[in-house]
């Protein structure tokens, strides 16, 4: 295949929504390109400057080390008192014998974010810095693979629906965990929506021909 | 096969799903792992709607467990309580937290419903032979593949409550049988949601036959539209 075909081929993107075969020229910043026959979002705005990315996703790390290491929801009723860390949602169900259920539990809302925080920040940095590029298209594969799965921002709902079932039975106390969790969540997401799909495989591809 | 005019798979392009790399035909003959990321590569997912039917019946079958055994086991004082979802639901809707009771509801008992109608009917308007209204077919997946995790609140609910409210006797929560099963309702959803290849509800117009070598792709690749790029900025939006 001649040099030529392959640049060709590289601003040609068919549409996931329709499949329609379109041109998309590079895209300037706050520009969008919508697919001429659905309207399918071909390429959204994305951070040009990774740098920033790179450090909400440290931030997201370090938040994360915190909502796991300190207790997230104390309790308290009949002068007893309890308290909770994150990984207990899913430990709890493993000592109930619900060994599926905990281990799915423990995936969703750690295992994944993890991973993904993980994964993400390889890639950028390996972008920025020029690293081991030729491992690029294996995470940003398993990147995309895995992204469906995420379900922090589930989690983060669920903790205040069941503070309202247990509120009016006992005192219930925030741990720094809570907080932490949900500094996660917000670094996490702004930092997994501000990269485009297509921007990225672009940059990757350009970061392996060199 | 044939495709509609403009369409990648008209021009017998495979557009891969992870990295959107295109491939030609000839690079298809030698090897279906796309050139860039390895993720297998085909022009419309095979037995999609096969795979989306199966995915929705397992969830359709875990769907009676799911709401009829309890999600949740309270022991107070040697008392066992059972609950199933729509008890815990009416549970709150009296103790006056309608708001909470109301995303319980939707959560865990509508949106499972919504999406596995909506998807039988985005299956069915692919394998019946009349034209679709597409972007009404669209906006409904769009809408199922987003609302899709939201179910598993009720799964993070009964998480959380049995590992702070262990009490010994005085109370305990424990998770129920229903629990297991509702987690496989919302999964097997999604998997179903995403077995569906949306590009089927586009492939009804204006069809054309497939090419299938190398020399007719590069003709026709340069009379190929460009995407409509909004130039307007989010400040102008607003």
């Amino acid at each position: 295949m001649s040099v030529e075909n392959q640049s060709h081929n590289e601003h040609h993107i068919a549409c996931h929504a329709c499949d329609q075969l379109l041109h998309v020229p590079p895209l300037d910043f706050e520009q969008e390109a919508v697919c001429e026959r659905c309207g399918h979002v071909l390429m959204g705005h994305s951070e040009k400057e990774y740098s920033r990315i790179i450090g909400l996703l440290f931030a997201a790390l370090v938040f994360l080390g915190c909502a796991l290491y300190f207790p997230m929801l104390g309790f308290s009723a009949s002068g007893r008192s309890r308290g909770m860390t994150l990984l207990d949602s899913g430990l709890a169900l493993l000592e109930s014998n619900e060994t599926v259920l905990g281990i799915l539990v423990i995936g969703l809302i750690v295992g994944i974010p993890l991973l993904l925080v993980v994964v993400m920040l390889v890639v950028l940095l390996s972008l920025q810095f020029n690293w081991l590029t030729n491992l690029l298209p294996f995470w940003g594969r398993i990147f995309y693979e895995v992204r469906h799965w995420n379900m922090v921002e589930v989690y983060v709902l669920g903790v205040l629906v069941s503070l309202t079932k247990i509120a009016s039975m006992a005192e219930i106390e925030f741990g720094m965990a809570f907080w932490a969790l949900l500094a996660f969540s917000v670094c996490f997401l702004v930092a997994l929506n501000s990269v485009d799909r297509i921007e990225l495989w672009r940059l990757i591809r350009q970061a392996n021909r060199r | 096969m044939s495709f509609p005019e403009g369409t990648a798979a008209a021009l017998g392009l495979r557009s891969c799903n992870i990295c959107s790399t295109l491939m030609t035909p000839e690079q298809a003959k030698r090897s279906l792992n796309c050139r860039m990321c390895g993720a297998t590569v085909y022009i419309r997912t095979p037995c999609s709607i096969q795979k989306t039917i199966a995915f929705l019946i397992t969830s359709c079958v875990l769907y009676l467990p799911a709401n009829f055994l309890p999600i949740m086991e309270t022991t107070q004082l040697g008392r066992t309580l059972q609950s199933t979802i729509i008890q815990g639901v009416v549970e709150l809707w009296g103790q006056g937290s309608y708001g909470v009771a109301l995303v319980i509801f939707v959560a865990s008992v509508a949106v499972p419903i919504l999406k596995m109608i909506s998807i039988s009917w985005l299956s069915w308007m692919v394998v019946r032979k009349k034209p679709i209204s597409h972007a009404q077919a669209n906006q409904i997946y769009n809408l199922t593949e987003f609302v899709g995790k939201w179910s598993m609140i009720d799964v993070f609910v009964v998480a959380l409550l049995v590992a702070l409210i262990q009490f010994d006797n005085i109370m305990s929560i424990h998770p129920g049988p229903g629990a297991l099963s509702f987690a496989g309702v919302v999964l097997f959803t999604m998997l179903s949601a995403q077995a569906f290849d949306v590009r089927l509800l586009w492939d009804k117009e204006r069809l054309q036959n497939s090419i299938a070598d190398d020399s007719t792709y590069k003709d026709s690749i340069s009379t190929v539209n460009q995407a409509v790029v909004t130039s307007e900025s989010k400040n102008e939006r607003r």
